[in-house]
């Protein structure tokens, strides 16, 4: 997994599947966050996110009024989030 | 020997001398004799076998050039027997070549003749410098391997008390048995399936009862894997069944699931959160109501084999979203429904695709759960994630006129005349002679579970003692003159399934029934010979249910055809 960083977007390349690679997104958005109230995190590649990755996402929509807009490059897992009920949260869309 | 560490340990051990000079092991006699616990002298090297073959030794010191069995020679038997024994070789300056063929034999000091006393003490402590290390070493690796060993042990007993803790917290109140709608005579085989990633997992599930006869059912997903998960999991499902057992009356979904969100945010930490699908069947109303929290959609296929997706109606729990929705679907064209958490769709196939892509496909054309776990667990090899799912299937009875019944009264003879029909009907329906025999089995077994356990009331552990005692067939004959008038009845009939065949027998019996949980224990307890029968059943046929009472069984196959 890749991540690049620029201004209020956060790309992340490759699998999301390790809670490492979770510790990584969740480092970004946090230090993105104290200067953004909205964060776009396009993920072109992978298939699944963590539950981990999830739970983080719903607290700084619903706790601190972050606007998250999540870029899901793959059909599947657009569906899968979808399936999920996070689109509205998450403000989900394909790329 | 001046040396004091080295003529403590010199006590504890024996050396053996060998050498063809009279006078060089006398020479050794007087400078060892005090010095090990035991000194025994050779003159040659046969001789010297001998001793070694005869007595265990710590040391070995011999020389080189000597009749019948050389240094080299005698050294290297003694390796066939004992490899890292320590050897000290005596040779003259002259024998340098010998060195290398001993360094193979792996033999590690030398002394050179003619022998000096002081050469002796400097090499034996060397020896035993090496030997203290060695011992040392030994006695730390054995230590280590000691704790490791009391540790890897305790870990074992924690894992498995940890693991049959796990199972406590699942409930099934319709475990190996059907629901059946008495207003329309359709049953419901209500069934789960928990295969846990890790020893403690984060899915949990249950099956309830309540007390107005509907079914009420949640599967738990706590985030992450391993023990974290897995304290959410267990404490999130002993709080709901607890409410369960303590209802009075009527279930209130609503008011159940708002004490529970209360009680479980208190407990998840900041960033948790908690995917949970709950819901309620009216099997009467023929409707169920769901309220999931992110979980991955109901899916349910009708009489017109469509799949319908029923989405999540909630956002996942978590310490910032605790309100919820109910949503309730008729289901009076429902034939069968799967409940699942997000490691069956996020599994992986052996090409690294996701089992999502083949779920609604393996989903339609399963006829049960076994066929559908069947199905599944031939794809995903290495599941990746706990899977939790439920299966719930619906049966409408058949009225098919081809249905042989059948009644016995509960004598022996009877029982045995009626397993012999059911023998001769596979046959006449072309039954090929391997399955003819398993399912003629467990025909046999399950009326003689009615005969013996039900009409006769005799229990597993009744049957055990009778056994020992050797009165089995005398206490049988005697509650044949008590309950004998008792009926067993059975239906049987085969019907074309696809290019196969498809059996379906049921047997119902005139006694008390008894509680299928029992069969929970009975496959923990791989000891167990009790329920033998049921044990048979479940391995060889599709789908095995009992009654509610445990008065009736049903039992499908489904028969591939011959190759």
């Amino acid at each position: 997994m890749k991540l690049e960083k620029n201004a209020h977007v956060i790309t992340v390349k490759g699998n999301i599947a390790s809670l490492s690679d979770f510790e990584m997104i969740k480092t970004s958005l946090e230090e993105m966050r104290t200067q953004h109230e909205k964060i776009i995190l396009k993920i072109p590649d992978s298939l699944i996110i963590n539950s981990s990755l999830i739970g983080y996402l719903v607290k700084i929509v619903k706790r601190d009024g972050i606007t998250i807009n999540l870029l899901a490059g793959n059909d599947i897992l657009y569906e899968l989030l979808d399936d999920l009920g996070l689109t509205e949260t998450l403000n989900l869309q394909k790329i | 020997m001046t040396n004091k560490k080295a003529t403590n340990i010199y006590h504890d051990m024996s050396i053996l001398v060998v050498d063809d000079d009279q006078v060089i092991l006398h020479l050794f006699e007087v400078l060892l004799k005090d010095v090990f616990k035991t000194l025994v002298l050779a003159s040659n090297g046969k001789d010297a076998l001998e001793q070694f073959n005869k007595q265990s030794f710590d040391l070995i010191l011999t020389d080189y050039k000597m009749p019948y069995l050389d240094g080299l020679e005698l050294i290297s038997s003694i390796r066939d027997i004992n490899k890292t024994i320590p050897i000290i070789l005596m040779s003259s300056s002259k024998e340098h070549n010998v060195y290398r063929q001993a360094i193979n034999l792996n033999v590690t000091h030398s002394l050179l003749k003619p022998i000096q006393k002081d050469q002796v003490e400097k090499v034996l402590e060397k020896v035993v410098d090496s030997i203290y290390f060695y011992q040392r070493s030994k006695q730390i690796e054995n230590n280590e391997l000691s704790t490791l060993k009391n540790q890897k042990d305790y870990d074992n007993q924690q894992q498995k008390q940890a693991f049959l803790k796990e199972h406590q917290a699942i409930r099934n109140d319709f475990y190996y048995s059907y629901y059946k709608n008495h207003s329309n005579g359709n049953l419901w085989y209500l069934d789960g399936s928990y295969r846990p990633h890790d020893i403690l997992s984060g899915d949990t599930y249950s099956i309830r009862c309540t007390d107005d006869n509907k079914a009420f059912f949640f599967i738990i997903d706590a985030m992450g894997k391993g023990v974290s998960a897995s304290v959410t999991s267990i404490v999130a499902s002993s709080y709901i069944n607890h409410m369960i057992d303590n209802q009075q009356g009527p279930l209130d979904l609503a008011k159940l699931l708002s004490d529970f969100n209360a009680y479980i945010i208190k407990i998840l930490l900041e960033e948790e959160v908690l995917a949970v699908v709950f819901a309620e069947i009216d099997f009467n109303a023929q409707e169920i109501c769901i309220s999931s929290y992110g979980m991955p959609p109901v899916l349910m296929f009708n009489d017109k084999n469509e799949i319908i997706k029923i989405k999540t109606n909630n956002l996942p729990l978590s310490k910032h979203n605790a309100s919820f929705n109910i949503n309730c679907h008729k289901i009076d064209t429902i034939d069968k429904m799967l409940f699942y958490s997000d490691g069956l769709v996020e599994s992986k196939l052996d090409n690294g695709e996701l089992y999502f892509s083949h779920l609604k496909q393996d989903f339609a054309n399963s006829k049960s759960r076994s066929s559908f776990l069947k199905k599944l667990y031939t794809k995903v090899t290495k599941p990746d994630d706990d899977i939790t799912l439920l299966f719930f299937q619906k049966r409408i009875p058949d009225n098919d006129k081809k249905m042989v019944s059948l009644s016995c009264e509960s004598y022996i003879s009877k029982v045995e005349e009626v397993s012999l029909n059911f023998h001769t009907y596979l046959k006449d329906n072309d039954v090929d002679p391997i399955h003819t025999a398993k399912l003629g089995m467990i025909f046999t077994e399950m009326m003689m579970n009615a005969y013996e356990h039900g009409n006769l009331n005799v229990s597993h552990n009744q049957k055990k003692e009778l056994i020992k005692k050797g009165e089995l067939a005398d206490e049988f004959a005697k509650r044949e003159g008590l309950y004998g008038k008792r009926l067993i009845n059975v239906n049987y009939c085969i019907q074309a399934h696809g290019e196969g065949k498809s059996l379906t027998f049921d047997i119902k019996d005139e006694g008390e029934g008894f509680d299928t949980n029992i069969f929970k224990k009975l496959i923990f307890d791989t000891s167990s010979v009790s329920g033998r029968g049921f044990k048979i059943a479940k391995k060889m046929v599709d789908a095995i249910y009992y009654s509610p009472k445990g008065d009736h069984v049903i039992l499908h196959k489904y028969i591939p055809k011959e190759l």
